[in-house]
């Protein structure tokens, strides 16, 4: 378990702006991924954590041992934290073969033992026939196996990994979800992964940091923040459509209902926790919970006229944005049954609006 | 075509007919020698701390270190007189120890080559070391090795190529060192004459052929040091793809 309070001023460069991490974080053991946009400090997370770069206050634990320190001068060297590191660049020594590689993260092991380990971990992470070879004739999955392999033979406390799914192809990253499910039941670890694809946070993750411009925006489990964005900013982080927002015209608690202004249509949504008649909120709706139908008749509650701008078919959803920056997903087979119809309602079911 | 023939001809029957002195290419190939390994070891040092380690003073180390390579070898000269004269602490300390003085001597000549061939080394060992991918190192640290390992196994063996052609460069300017030699270690012929020395008072004496034969062994060398840099930098060793 790490827990980490960190401040880290970077001073303006040539290539970029002064940046500035204020971050407080509990990493539980298991699989915990920062998400963020490019530039928002996951790597330097990383590379505060693994004391490779040096925070101007707080402190970090790793597993109830102090590791850094500032008001107490403690700051003890990347080699003795026990936070493995794997860089988003190839950090595989080129000039070593891939059981070199192995046998420089066993150093401290004694002889026979470190050959032992190494041969070991080479048929357990598949990598008995290409041990003699060097990192640069192989495979990107090779690599990050032999990376993985390296970083858990120095039987570390925490593995922290910057993009390590990045460039991998679809069935590769499905390889690597599998992997990183066996490999954190064998080593106990915190395992500390950056991406900027939600879906290895949804495929590989427990928990999900969500980060931007040097601050933690919202931590939690994957489904929960996706589900429950905290603000509009973690919303817009996680690319979610159908952010809107509306004013509350009345709450009723008794019948756990109130009734939000969105431009000219009214809804009906469920009572909002916290909230006051009169307040601008941001709605939440995830496209696969708006629903399109044929229009037919009078609208109904929390229904309004749609006209389809585009669709995009994948194998099986259609993705249908709306005119209003709407956007709705539906199963692909009751599109093809629908799609020749001309005109539509958008309906905004009651349970489904979440405020932010 | 013939008129280069007969340049050549001459050449060679000069060479063979003239008693021209070769101590100074000895002398010269020795000091230069003397003074490489040092200017190499000091070089890949600093070039390594200067690279890799951040504390506080690094700047300053950095502009000390590039200093003499703006220096006029006079001023070096001069502050070198100054430190190492007789009377100095420096000098006496160092006729403690050896029983000699040291300026004027052929050890003088090998302190005028250091000047120039340390910072030399040092500019090149610190690009050799930047272009080492930082992943690699950065990986390694975490992996608990020790700063003198991640030198010793990854940053040494992956700047092997750049060094070793650097370090040849540095034999070369060695070989060359003429001005802040001349003043401390002084012309002595069979002595302290080094062979730019040598081409230098030949020139002076109006010796044309003697110059000539000198100033074509000085080019030779630091034609062939060239190539070799050249080649060691594009060889494959072993441990290098």
């Amino acid at each position: 378990m790490i827990a980490a309070r960190l401040r880290k001023r970077l001073a303006a460069t040539v290539s970029s702006p002064p940046f500035l991490l204020e971050a407080e974080l509990e990493i539980a053991p298991g699989v915990t991924g920062l998400y963020g946009p490019a530039g928002a400090g996951k790597t330097l997370l990383l590379e505060l954590l693994a004391g490779l770069e040096k925070p101007d206050e707080g402190r970090i634990l790793v597993d109830d041992d102090l590791v850094f320190d500032a008001a107490a001068k403690v700051d003890r060297p990347a080699r003795v934290r026990g936070c493995a590191y794997l860089p988003a660049a190839n950090s595989l020594f080129p000039h070593m073969t891939l059981r070199e590689n192995l046998a420089f993260g066993a150093a401290g092991l004694p002889r026979l033992e470190k050959h032992r380990r190494v041969e070991q971990t080479l048929e357990r992470f598949d990598l008995g026939r290409l041990a003699g070879r060097r990192p640069t004739d192989i495979s990107q999955w090779d690599r990050l196996r032999c990376s993985l392999a390296r970083m858990l033979l120095s039987a570390p406390r925490a593995v922290l990994m910057d993009a390590p799914a990045a460039g991998l192809s679809g069935s590769e990253r499905r390889a690597f979800e599998s992997l990183l499910r066996e490999v954190r039941r064998e080593y106990s670890a915190a395992y500390v992964l950056t991406t900027r694809d939600l879906r290895d946070c949804s495929g590989m993750c427990d928990q999900v940091a969500v980060i931007s411009e040097g601050r933690i925006l919202q931590t939690g489990p994957p489904l929960s923040v996706m589900q429950s964005p905290a603000n509009l900013a973690v919303a817009r982080l996680l690319g979610m459509h159908n952010l809107l927002e509306a004013e509350i015209v009345s709450l009723d608690p008794q019948r756990n209902s109130s009734r939000l202004r969105l431009g000219e249509l009214e809804l009906a949504g469920p009572y909002f926790r916290g909230k006051l008649r009169g307040d601008r909120v941001w709605l939440c709706i995830a496209p696969h919970e708006l629903r399109l139908v044929p229009r037919s008749g009078r609208p109904g509650p929390n229904k309004a006229p749609a006209e389809i701008r585009r669709v995009t078919e994948a194998a099986d959803v259609a993705h249908i944005e709306l005119e209003g920056d709407l956007h709705v997903e539906m199963p692909r087979r009751d599109y093809e049954e629908r799609k020749h119809n001309r005109e539509w309602w958008v309906e905004f079911p009651s349970h489904t609006l979440r405020v932010m | 075509m013939l008129a280069r023939l007969a340049i050549a001809e001459t050449i060679a029957y000069n060479c063979v007919s003239m008693a021209v002195d070769w101590f100074p290419l000895w002398l010269s190939l020795r000091v230069a020698a003397c003074a490489t390994v040092p200017a190499v070891l000091a070089g890949v040092g600093l070039g390594y701390v200067l690279v890799v380690r951040r504390f506080r003073g690094r700047e300053v180390l950095d502009d000390a270190v590039t200093l003499p390579l703006l220096l006029p070898p006079s001023v070096l000269a001069y502050y070198l007189l100054v430190l190492l004269a007789r009377d100095s602490a420096l000098g006496r300390l160092y006729e403690r120890i050896a029983g000699v003085p040291l300026l004027f001597t052929w050890q003088a000549a090998v302190l005028a080559a250091l000047l120039y061939s340390v910072p030399l080394m040092t500019r090149s060992a610190q690009s050799a070391f930047a272009g080492i991918e930082p992943a690699c190192l950065k990986s390694a640290r975490t992996l608990g090795a020790r700063e003198w390992r991640v030198f010793a196994r990854l940053a040494l063996p992956l700047a092997a190529r750049p060094l070793a052609a650097a370090s040849i460069l540095v034999f070369a300017r060695c070989l060359g060192e003429f001005g802040i030699t001349l003043m401390i270690a002084g012309n002595l012929p069979g002595q302290t004459q080094t062979l730019p020395l040598a081409v230098y008072e030949a020139v002076g004496k109006g010796q044309g052929q003697t110059a000539l034969l000198l100033a074509l062994a000085v080019s030779a060398l630091a034609l062939l040091c060239l190539v070799a840099a050249g080649r060691v930098s594009r060889v494959r060793f072993g441990l290098l793809k």
